[in-house]
C-alpha cells in the first residue's frame, strides 16, 4: 500500500494528467522533473489544453480556485468500524464489516493516484478517485427512503461522528421502519463515512458547491444533499471536530499524578541511613497505575528533561511546521 | 503444601514523610516492608507493602505471639 507509486499504470489515465501547478511533478518518482514552461509539448506532461495522449478529456476545472495537489494520506478503514458498529446490531455488523473492508481496498487502491481533494469532475470528488463501496451502496439505497426515515439516520451518523453511543436509535429506527438490517447497515455506515471525509477537510479549501456538485454526481436526492450540507458546513460542525482531534491514535496518558518526599531513617541494611527520596504514584487513562520510587539524582534528572521539553515545546510553536495555511 | 510460595528474605525500611503533593508539612512516619517470595512455579517475586505505625506494632505484636507459641510447642 505504498503511495507515491509510479503513476505509470495501467488504468491510470486520470491520475497521469498533472495540473498546471508542479506540486505533482514533485510527487511523482520520476526523473523528469517540473512540466515544461513556455508550452513546449511533453507527451508525459500535457499541457492544460492539449488533447491527453490516452484521448480522455482533461478534468474540467469546475471550481474558480486552484485545486490544491496534496496526496491523500493513507486512511485506515478500522478505526470507522467500531465507531459506526457502536451503532448498528451484530447482525448488520457483518455486512457493514464487509462493505467497510471493501471501503478500505477501494481507498488503498486509490491513494497511489496521489488525486487532489477538493475537485470537481468525474471520479475526482472529496472521496477519492474510487468512491468508497459503502457510500455508493447508501446514494443508491437513500433514492427509496424517506425524508424523515432519512432524517433520523443522519442524526445518528452525526452523533457517532461526536462520540455518543447509538444503539438505542438505531433499535427504534430498525422497530418503526421496514428497512432490513443489511440496508440500516449500508446507510448507516454509508452516511457515516461520507460526513467523516467530509468534515476531514479544512473549510479553507473545502466549499460548499464543491460539496454539493461531488453529491449530485452521487445521484443523492436534492433535499437530502441539502441536510447533508448543513452538518458539514453548518454550526454543529465544531462539536464532530473536537470529538476528531480527542479520538485519533494515542497512547494512554496521564490522568493522576501524586507523589510524596521521604527520608529513610533507618533500614534493614543499615542502621544511619538518613536518605530522601521521592515516591511517585501515576495513574493513567487506560486502569493501570504505577508506583516507583526516584533516587533524588534521577530525580534532578528528571527535572532537567521537563524543563528542556518545555522548551522545546515553546521554539516547536515559533516554528512554521505548525503555520501551514492552505 | 503446593500451593503455597515459600518465603526467601525480608527487608525492611523506616521513614518519615516529610511532605507530598497535598500536603506541604506531612512528617508522617511509615515502616516499608518489602518480602522476597518464591511462588509455586519456583519464580521469586517481590511484595512491598506500607505500614503506619500503629500497623507496624500490630505486625510486630503477631510476629512475638507467633514465637511465644511456638517456644510451646
Amino acid at each position: 500500500m505504498a503511495a507515491g507509486t509510479d503513476p505509470a499504470q495501467p488504468g491510470g489515465g486520470r491520475g497521469r494528467a498533472p495540473h498546471a501547478h508542479s506540486g505533482r511533478a514533485a510527487m511523482s518518482s520520476r526523473s523528469q522533473g517540473a512540466p515544461q514552461p513556455g508550452g513546449r509539448r511533453d507527451p508525459l506532461f500535457p499541457v492544460p489544453g492539449q488533447p491527453r495522449r490516452d484521448g480522455t478529456a482533461p478534468p474540467a476545472a469546475a471550481e474558480g480556485g486552484e485545486r490544491p495537489t496534496r496526496a491523500r494520506p493513507q486512511h485506515t478503514a478500522p478505526p470507522s468500524a467500531p465507531r459506526a458498529g457502536r451503532c448498528v446490531s451484530r447482525a448488520g455488523r457483518a455486512a457493514m464489516a464487509a462493505a467497510v473492508s471493501a471501503a478500505a481496498l477501494g481507498k488503498a487502491a486509490g491513494v497511489a493516484y496521489g488525486y487532489g481533494e477538493s475537485g470537481g469532475g468525474r471520479g475526482g470528488s472529496f472521496l477519492g478517485p474510487r468512491v468508497p463501496a459503502e457510500v455508493e451502496a447508501m446514494a443508491r439505497g437513500v433514492q427509496d427512503v424517506g425524508k424523515d426515515t432519512f432524517r433520523r439516520l443522519l442524526k445518528v451518523a452525526v452523533n457517532a461522528l461526536e462520540g455518543k453511543d447509538c444503539k438505542e436509535s438505531v433499535k427504534l429506527i430498525a422497530e418503526s421502519t421496514n428497512l432490513s438490517e443489511e440496508q440500516l447497515a449500508f446507510l448507516i455506515s454509508g452516511m457515516y463515512t461520507l460526513l467523516r471525509e467530509a468534515l476531514r477537510l479544512p473549510l479553507s479549501t473545502f466549499k460548499q458547491e464543491v460539496f454539493k456538485e461531488d453529491l449530485k454526481e452521487l445521484r443523492i436526492p436534492e433535499d437530502f444533499i441539502v441536510d447533508f450540507s448543513s452538518v458539514v458546513f453548518g454550526n454543529r460542525r465544531p462539536a464532530s471536530e473536537g470529538t476528531a482531534l480527542v479520538q485519533r491514535s494515542r497512547l494512554p496518558s496521564v490522568q493522576d499524578f501524586k507523589w510524596r518526599v521521604d527520608v529513610a531513617i533507618s533500614t534493614s541494611s543499615l542502621a544511619r541511613a538518613l536518605q530522601p527520596s521521592i515516591l511517585m504514584m501515576m495513574k493513567l487513562s487506560d486502569g493501570t497505575a504505577h508506583r516507583f520510587e526516584v533516587p533524588v539524582a534521577k530525580f534532578q534528572e528528571l527535572r532537567y528533561n521537563v524543563a528542556l521539553i518545555l522548551k522545546e515545546m515553546n521554539d516547536l510553536e515559533k516554528r512554521s511546521i505548525l503555520k501551514i495555511q492552505d | 503444601m503446593a500451593t503455597v510460595g515459600q518465603f526467601v528474605d525480608i527487608k525492611w525500611k523506616l521513614g518519615v514523610a516529610m511532605s507530598s503533593d497535598t500536603c506541604r508539612s506531612l512528617k508522617y512516619p511509615y515502616v516499608t516492608v518489602t518480602l522476597k517470595v518464591a511462588d509455586p512455579s519456583g519464580q521469586i517475586t517481590d511484595r512491598s507493602f506500607e505500614m503506619t505505625i500503629p500497623q507496624f506494632k500490630n505486625f510486630f505484636r503477631q510476629f512475638k505471639e507467633m514465637a511465644a507459641v511456638l517456644e510451646t510447642v
